[in-house]
């Protein structure tokens, strides 16, 4: 870790009060502070209702804050055009607690779409989707409807899907709550990957497990607000 | 592999299953089938205008009724040269000339058939007048004063008559080409209603679109395809429809070879230019559907 740590220089999700709010419901979070430096590793936790998927969304520039400022690569999203947005909105992957997956298209497709938004040819689609999706072990099942798959494989393209583009930021929503303990460690090892490649990696999680087994700090959310839970000083291999 | 070259082509939003396709198709159908008719309309009035204006220009017919007495030929020849003397020496005529009984003949062949004896017969001598110009001719005060020259000769008034007709024709043109407008307006706004309802269907979909980064072109792009698609389909049948209207019209209508109606005819220019309409229509269909999402995207967050 201490090695790790000289990377961690530059801000890349910068979060100054912000506030989240449904419509005229009291806040879901307030008065959030919340820095994240290029290249860390954190699982976000908080019990069922404390606003994890929230504030994700807001990283993912699905959610606009009712008040404060968040910047995200250096840029301030309450002045960014709808352009500027998705060009942003490109170097983040995200997955989804219930996936979002487009339902009538097949696994392929799904992990594809990053790619095509990018407008990379054809060719270039097919070598690295083929790869990723049997690396996760979906080999079998890439021409398969997404609405055929089982949960375990939709959370698997899912992943597939997010990862696929190499992106700075990874956000992830519960992403192995859904599948056997085997793909879920071979899962953790892939975003361990590539947050070693770079990748800032935030993972919403429940399982106390998972916390315990890999040693990263915590964003915990509690009453409204945030704290940081450092990593448990232990050596990790 | 097959599927990678389909995949090329392949669009994430199921635009092709959508509900508002169908009334898509339909209201681009109508549409294009009532603008090829109202065209051609246009196109048929405007050609008609032409040939009328033509006949005034090229001039007029006057009749010399046959005497009731029965006349020796010089007497005949008398009448009829006062009235030929009248038009060569009034200003603006051009050329004075007498249809030859071979010609009447022609002309009255539906009539008395083509063995017809004319020269025993009680028909009128037609004198055709060739004008030099037909529109500032006074028709109204020639006739009046053959009258008193020739009271047996009359001026074929339908010089007159046509200068009347050719105005309301112009109404008529322009009542059409505002038809037309109209219905290219109706078009487009059941375009617009379309898309916005396709938006709606698939939020979700343009949603999770957008979190992975794509723009509101990207978006944009499929809904231009399918309106490219849609609008052409579509506006073949309706063109096709409009062609045979068009096609029975003519023949229905070429029982009234002569007359007025006569003239009325779509040439092959027009015929293209309806032809014209499914291209313009899949393109309209497409930029207009481009814009439709960009302006509604636009508008959220
Ligand atoms: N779209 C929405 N409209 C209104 N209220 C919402 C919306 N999304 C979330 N909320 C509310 O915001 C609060 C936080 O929800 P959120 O989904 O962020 O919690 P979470 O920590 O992800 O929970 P879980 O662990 O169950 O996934 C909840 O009270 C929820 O009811
Ligand atoms: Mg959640």
């Amino acid at each position: 870790m201490e090695t790790h740590k000289n990377m961690l220089t530059e801000p890349i999700i910068d979060m100054y009060n912000v506030c989240i709010r449904y419509g005229k419901d009291p806040d879901v979070l307030k008065d959030i502070k919340l820095t994240l430096q290029k290249g860390s590793f954190h699982f976000l936790t908080g019990k069922s209702g404390a606003g994890k998927t929230s504030l994700l969304s807001m990283m993912y520039l699905a959610l606009k804050p009712s008040a404060g400022t968040v910047t995200i690569f250096g840029s301030n999203i309450g002045y960014a055009s709808r352009d500027a947005m998705a060009a942003l909105r490109r170097r983040i992957g995200v997955v989804f607690q219930d996936f979002r997956l487009l339902e009538h298209l097949s696994a392929y497709d799904n992990v594809a779409i990053p790619l095509r938004i990018r407008g990379m040819g054809e060719n270039e689609i097919k070598k690295r989707v083929k790869e990723l999706l049997s690396w996760v072990e979906l080999d079998k099942s890439m021409d398969k409807i997404c609405s055929t798959l089982s949960g375990g494989e939709k959370q698997r393209v899912a992943i597939a899907r997010a990862v696929i583009n190499r992106p700075e930021i990874l956000l992830a929503d519960e992403p192995t709550g859904n599948v056997d303990n085997d793909i879920a460690v071979k899962l953790m090892k892939l975003f361990i990957e590539l947050n070693k490649l770079g990748t800032t990696v935030v993972i919403a999680t429940h399982s106390k497990e998972l916390i315990a087994e890999y040693n990263y700090p915590q964003i915990h959310l509690e009453n409204k607000g945030l704290k940081i839970i450092p990593a448990l000083r232990r050596v990790q291999q | 592999m097959k599927k990678a070259f389909l995949n090329r082509y392949h669009s994430e939003i199921p635009l092709n299953k959508d509900k508002s396709n169908l009334f898509l198709e339909v209201s681009t159908a109508i549409s294009v089938f009532l603008f090829s008719i109202v065209l051609a309309a246009y196109f048929m009035m405007t050609s008609m205008v032409l040939s009328w204006n033509k006949s005034i220009i090229d001039g007029l017919t006057v009749q010399i009724m046959p005497s009731s007495e029965t006349l020796t030929a010089d007497e005949e020849l008398l009448r009829l040269n006062k009235v030929i003397s009248f038009f060569d020496e009034k200003e603006g005529v051009e050329k004075v000339r007498v249809i030859s009984n071979e010609q009447i003949k022609h002309i009255m062949s539906p009539w008395l058939g083509e063995n017809a004896n004319i020269e025993t017969l009680p028909i009128p001598k037609l004198l055709d007048v060739k004008l030099k110009n037909g529109k500032t001719f006074d028709y109204q005060k020639a006739s009046t004063e053959l009258k008193e020259v020739a009271p047996y000769a009359s001026i074929d008034n339908h010089g007159i008559w046509l200068q009347k007709l050719m105005k309301s024709a112009s109404a008529l043109k322009v009542l059409s080409l505002f038809v037309l407008v109209v219905v290219l307006l109706a078009l487009s706004f059941s375009l617009f209603y379309a898309v916005q309802t396709s938006l709606k269907v698939h939020q979700n979909i343009i949603e999770i679109l957008h979190i992975m980064g794509a723009t509101d072109n990207y978006v944009a792009k499929q809904y231009a395809k399918r309106g490219l698609w849609t609008g052409f389909v579509a506006s073949i049948i309706g063109t096709a429809l409009g062609f045979g209207v068009l096609i029975m019209i003519s023949h229905l209508s070429s029982g009234l070879e002569t007359g007025l109606i006569g003239s009325a005819k779509l040439s092959a220019w027009h015929w293209g230019m309806i032809a014209l309409l499914p291209p313009m229509t899949a393109i309209l269909s497409m930029i207009l559907s481009f814009l439709s999402v960009k302006q509604t995207l636009g508008k959220m967050m």
